[in-house]
């Protein structure tokens, strides 16, 4: 792990609300981090933490508000034509919900040729090559010229992540890839998912809410809290002995598959329910809900500490304030 | 009436049939299925998408929509008065009576279960006051209590909140009150955690493992989510293909599962106390349920298939005390 | 039951032979579009289900046939005043044969012209302008609600405001001062294009030398399309503000592809169908629109046969000599209004792919 692919600095992400002149929803405030040629980083939260919306601002779906997007030490916020052309051959996305991440009117096959044409890729015979991408994601060819609603979620997803593989990207963002399908379809979609990263050497940015998930597939993960990164660090470690307390609460709350197990364990219930991002509690923003609140939580927010080497926390449990 | 509910039932569903006639085809959603509840169980349905458990559980109190007709079966249901009714035979009036009061339904969608233009009291005074004469004063007290008892916070607010006032766990929570209000006998819940966050998902499990003890009623859960099962039912009934092919208490369904289905199954769920190399998967997809295989319908992606799973289906053999299961690795030929 | 299946079989029939000739044409399109094609006979059965609709469409294709040929049918041109030659003929009643011979079987007009025969002429007129108001209407509305409805924000804010105006703006008072501006100007015009008068008098189905009323039934006819494009900006945008929001809208976005291309292959496929629904109701309002128009004067005059016109003259001796002329033409303009509506109601079950792929199939009807 050398020098990074993509490098978040200092992001921000606000959005107007409608109907007020000066509220803003944070959906990312301030937000930093790495990712490593060839690695997977996880992303976990509740929903409306900002998983999504950063994910989409990296690839400049979203507008930052401020900060940097550094691809391949670029920053890519402000570039334009070729340029802007040249960063979404290289940099893509699988959405959550495969039922509406496809274009209802439009055959697998012109949806799949639309990346091709679009960025003049050159080929003999497009309906032979596309027989060939489709067998390397599990389709058979029977399936190319059907319409999405005639495939099942499981073969919908995979036209969508043959469709971000299509031109060979170094980046691609998963959000949630597997959340919308079965147990047993989640399994084959994300071992293609990791035959894909071997084979092409793919770096992933994985976001989910399901951290069992997330485990599996991840090098390191970021926990993201109300728009902001609480902990992040090396998976193994962060599962096995989590920090910061609201790592500890969504872990507890996974329910684990093993009768035994899951009945026996000390579980934390969590208490309570995300506060609005439009008003964050000032201070640390898991006060309210946390049981470890100190009085500096009220007022100061914690910094993202480094506790070990490349393992980040942001609580004053662990900072020196 | 040939058959009777057993002591301590509170249903006992035979040969439940649906199908839906579609352009594409007569989808067969649900093909001869047999399930009993016993009273204060939790009971877990378990399928993959598509697998029929919806319309197993709609069927019970007749609430297919066209083009899907009951075609067959029959389902004993224990009453209050501790009268036994075929719920797919008894007059309208009779379902009518015992949806919503002895039957009642969580749905996956807290969202769509609540009207928009109605406060969450309205919604408990509506439920309670179609089934029984009280006033609407009353109710409206008794409203407040069963917020306080779905861990509402300040209820006496919350009654005169309309839904989007609310978040979708406190949705989740109001439609379970609702759901509560005419103390049903029989509680299905239909994916209730599915759009919830993981953390509200362990808070609203909670609540219904408490709530069913303390009302003593019995649960029909259905999800696909294989932690949440471990979790909370006592029996589980698998799913595949719009047929039960699994029966069996939930521990040992975990530890002994027999159906080629199941075991594949629970090795495909990423268990995040253990480290995994390689997740199993099961290769293939869901068979189409017009014109489904004939034989075994987990045929084409079992492991263990032989001839005669293909042209003959199994039938449900009692393997081990309370554990059957539809295999034909288990039945003598 | 049979005609369910008659119709559904002479559809596919239909879309069996589009899709044999496009097959020769390019070779390999039918297995390219298989799916399409069996969408489009799902729609089709889906249609034939509908016996409202079978019957609008029914209604509907005997008025585009009587359009598109009913000039030629007309057996009297309708600049020739039989009156002149027989005064009976002045409001003849309806003369219906054991009783009655030797007259026009529903009666005649005050220049004794028969009705029927000039009814003839009034299908196409009214067919043609209410056509050329929703199909040009229409894309204008199209167009700007799309970008109205993509590019959000001023540009939003800016067509949206025109539209309100527009929408405000009284099309009736619109068309009176259309009325007494435009005809002159459009006249001179088309005296000095003949070729263009020539054309649209063929499409009319009137003489060459109609320059008066070619350029009154013109003026109208801009008046509607400058009042009818504000509703489908407004449906158009209310659609796209949905669709934009859609993943594969964002996915087209990572692409790389321009809005012009978003616009045209991914958001205007997904709410072609609601407008489709909409300019099939339209026809109906357009045709009463038109009629009601110059039944205030404010169209065509003699001799040209438009029927809102037609009926307007009937006030003069209404009832008593021309109850059958107002029944007659009445009923025509309701028989075309209630074949679009119709048609337009099946429609948008058949458009609708949640609806059309939940009606229940048994074969064979
Ligand atoms: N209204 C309908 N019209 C046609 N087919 C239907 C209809 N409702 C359900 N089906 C079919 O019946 C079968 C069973 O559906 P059901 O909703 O019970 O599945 P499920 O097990 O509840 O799945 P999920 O996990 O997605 O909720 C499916 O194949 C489905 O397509
Ligand atoms: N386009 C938008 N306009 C306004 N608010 C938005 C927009 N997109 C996201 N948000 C808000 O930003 C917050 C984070 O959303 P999101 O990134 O989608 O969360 P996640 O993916 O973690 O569930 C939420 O409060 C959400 O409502
Ligand atoms: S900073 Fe304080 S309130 Fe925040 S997580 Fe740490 S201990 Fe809890
Ligand atoms: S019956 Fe045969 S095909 Fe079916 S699950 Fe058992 S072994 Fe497999
Ligand atoms: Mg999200
Ligand atoms: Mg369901």
């Amino acid at each position: 792990m050398s020098s990074p692919l993509l490098e978040v600095l200092d992001l921000k992400v606000y959005f107007r609300v409608r109907g007020s002149l000066f509220a803003k929803v944070k959906a990312v405030d301030n937000v930093s981090l790495k990712v490593f040629k060839g690695e997977t980083l996880g992303i976990v939260g509740e929903s409306g933490c900002g998983k999504t919306t950063l994910g989409k601002t990296i690839l400049l779906l979203n507008k930052p508000t401020s900060g940097k997007i550094l691809f391949e030490g670029l920053d890519v916020v402000k570039l334009k034509g070729r340029k802007l052309l040249e960063f979404r051959r290289n940099a893509q996305m699988v959405f959550q919900d495969p039922h509406t991440s496809l274009n209802p009117r439009m055959t697998i096959a012109e949806t799949l040729l639309e990346p091709l044409r679009e960025h003049k890729v050159q080929l003999n015979d497009y309906e032979e090559y596309l027989i060939k991408e489709m067998e390397s994601v599990g389709l058979g060819s029977e399936h190319l010229y059907r319409y999405p609603h005639e495939l099942s979620g499981g073969q919908k997803q995979r036209v969508a992540i043959l469709r971000a593989i299509i031109l060979r990207p170094k980046l691609i963002v998963l959000d949630e890839p597997t959340s919308a399908l079965d147990v047993s379809v989640q399994a084959q979609i994300l071992e293609l998912l990791r035959d894909l990263q071997r084979n092409h050497n793919l770096t992933y940015v994985f976001i989910s809410h399901d951290i069992s998930v997330v485990k599996y597939m991840s090098n390191r993960i970021a926990v993201m809290y109300l728009g902001k990164i609480v902990e992040i660090g090396n998976s193994q470690k962060l599962y096995e002995k989590p920090l910061h307390p609201y790592s500890v609460m969504l872990l507890s709350s996974i329910p684990i598959p093993d009768p035994l197990v899951s009945r026996s364990r000390k579980k934390v219930i969590p208490q309570g329910e995300p506060p609005s991002p439009i008003n964050p509690p000032p201070g640390c923003r898991f006060h309210p809900r946390c049981p470890y609140t100190m009085d500096i939580c009220k007022t100061k927010e914690p910094p993202l500490t480094e506790v070990e080497p490349g393992y980040y926390v942001a609580c004053w449990l662990y900072a020196h304030g | 009436m040939a058959e009777s509910l057993q002591d301590g039932q509170v249903l006992k569903v035979r040969d439940l049939e649906v199908k839906f006639y579609t352009y594409a085809g007569v989808v067969n959603a649900v093909s001869r299925i047999s399930f009993e509840v016993y009273e204060g169980e939790v009971v877990a349905l378990v399928g993959e998408t598509g697998c029929g458990k919806t319309v197993t559980t709609r069927a019970l109190t007749r609430l297919i929509e066209h083009p899907g007709r009951i075609e067959n079966g029959s389902a004993l249901f224990k009453r209050r008065n501790n009268e036994v009714v075929d719920l797919l035979k008894v007059p309208e009036e009779v379902i009518r009576d015992i949806r919503g009061n002895e039957i009642a339904y969580v749905f996956q969608d807290p969202t769509s279960a609540l009207d928009p233009l109605y406060t969450v009291g309205t919604h408990i005074v509506e439920t309670v006051t179609n089934h029984r004469k009280v006033k609407a004063k009353e109710v409206l007290r008794d409203a407040i209590r069963l917020l306080k008892e779905v861990v509402i916070p300040s209820p006496e607010l919350r009654v005169k909140n309309y839904p989007h006032e609310l978040s979708g766990g406190m949705r989740q929570r109001a439609v379970i009150a609702t759901s509560l209000s005419n103390s049903p006998k029989l509680l299905i819940a239909d994916e209730p955690t599915t759009n919830l966050d993981v953390t509200i998902q362990a808070q609203i499990l909670e609540l219904l493992k408490n709530l069913q003890a303390k009302y003593k009623m019995s649960l029909i859960l259905i999800t696909h989510n294989l932690g949440i099962v471990a979790e909370i039912s006592d029996r589980v009934y698998i799913m595949y293909a719009g047929k039960i092919v699994e029966e069996a208490l939930t521990t040992d369904l975990y530890y002994k599962p027999l159906h080629p289905y199941t075991q594949l199954l629970l090795r495909s769920v990423p268990n995040p106390l253990k480290r995994i190399e390689k997740l199993e998967s099961i290769p293939g997809v869901v068979p189409s349920l017009i014109n489904p295989p004939p034989g075994c319908r987990f045929y084409p992606r079992c492991p263990y298939a032989t001839d005669v799973c293909r042209r003959e289906e199994p039938s449900m053999i009692e393997v081990e005390p309370r554990h059957r299961v539809a295999c034909w690795l288990y039945l003598k030929r | 039951m049979s005609i369910v299946k008659a119709v559904y079989e002479a559809l596919v029939k239909v879309i069996n032979f589009y899709v044999l000739v496009r097959d020769k044409l390019s070779p390999g399109w039918s297995t390219k579009n298989s799916s399409r094609v069996k969408e489009w006979k799902l729609m089709a059965y889906a249609f034939s289900k509908s016996k409202i609709g079978v019957l609008g469409g029914m209604i509907v294709f005997v008025v585009t046939l009587l359009a598109i040929i009913g000039p030629l049918l007309a057996w009297e041109p309708y600049w020739e005043y039989k009156v002149v030659e027989d005064p009976e003929l002045w409001y003849h009643p309806p003369c219906i044969p054991p009783w009655c011979s030797g007259y026009p079987l529903l009666g005649t007009d005050e220049w004794g012209r028969d009705i029927i025969s000039l009814s003839f002429y009034g299908f196409r007129i009214s067919f043609v302008i209410s056509l050329f108001v929703v199909f040009l209407g229409a894309p204008l509305g199209i167009l700007l609600g799309l970008v109205a409805g993509y590019k959000g924000g001023l540009i939003d804010e800016v067509i949206m405001r025109l539209t309100d105006i527009f929408i405000a703006f009284p099309g009736l008072i619109l068309a009176i001062a259309f009325a007494s501006v435009f005809p002159q100007r459009i006249r001179a015009f088309l005296e000095a294009n003949t070729l263009l008068r020539d054309f649209l008098s063929f499409i009319f189905g009137l003489r060459p030398n109609e320059y008066a009323q070619l350029a009154a039934i013109l003026s109208v006819w801009v008046a509607m399309v400058i009042v009818w494009w504000p509703g489908y900006a407004r449906i158009v945008r209310g659609s796209v503000l949905s669709v934009r929001e859609q993943p594969f809208i964002e996915a087209a976005k990572l692409v790389g592809l321009p809005t012009r291309k978003i616009l045209i292959k991914h958001v205007l496929p997904n709410v072609l169908s609601p407008i489709l629904v909409m300019m099939t109701f339209d026809l109906a309002t357009a045709t009463l629109f038109a009629a009601a128009l110059s039944f205030l004067g404010l169209g065509p005059q003699e001799p040209v046969p438009e029927l809102g016109y037609l009926i307007s003259k009937a006030g003069n001796f209404f009832p008593e000599r021309t109850a059958h002329i107002v029944l007659y033409y009445g009923t025509i303009l309701l028989v075309i209004a209630l074949g679009w509506n119709l048609l337009g109601d099946a429609l948008r079950d058949v458009l609708d792919p949640r609806t059309r792929r939940s009606i229940e199939f048994r074969e064979g009807g």
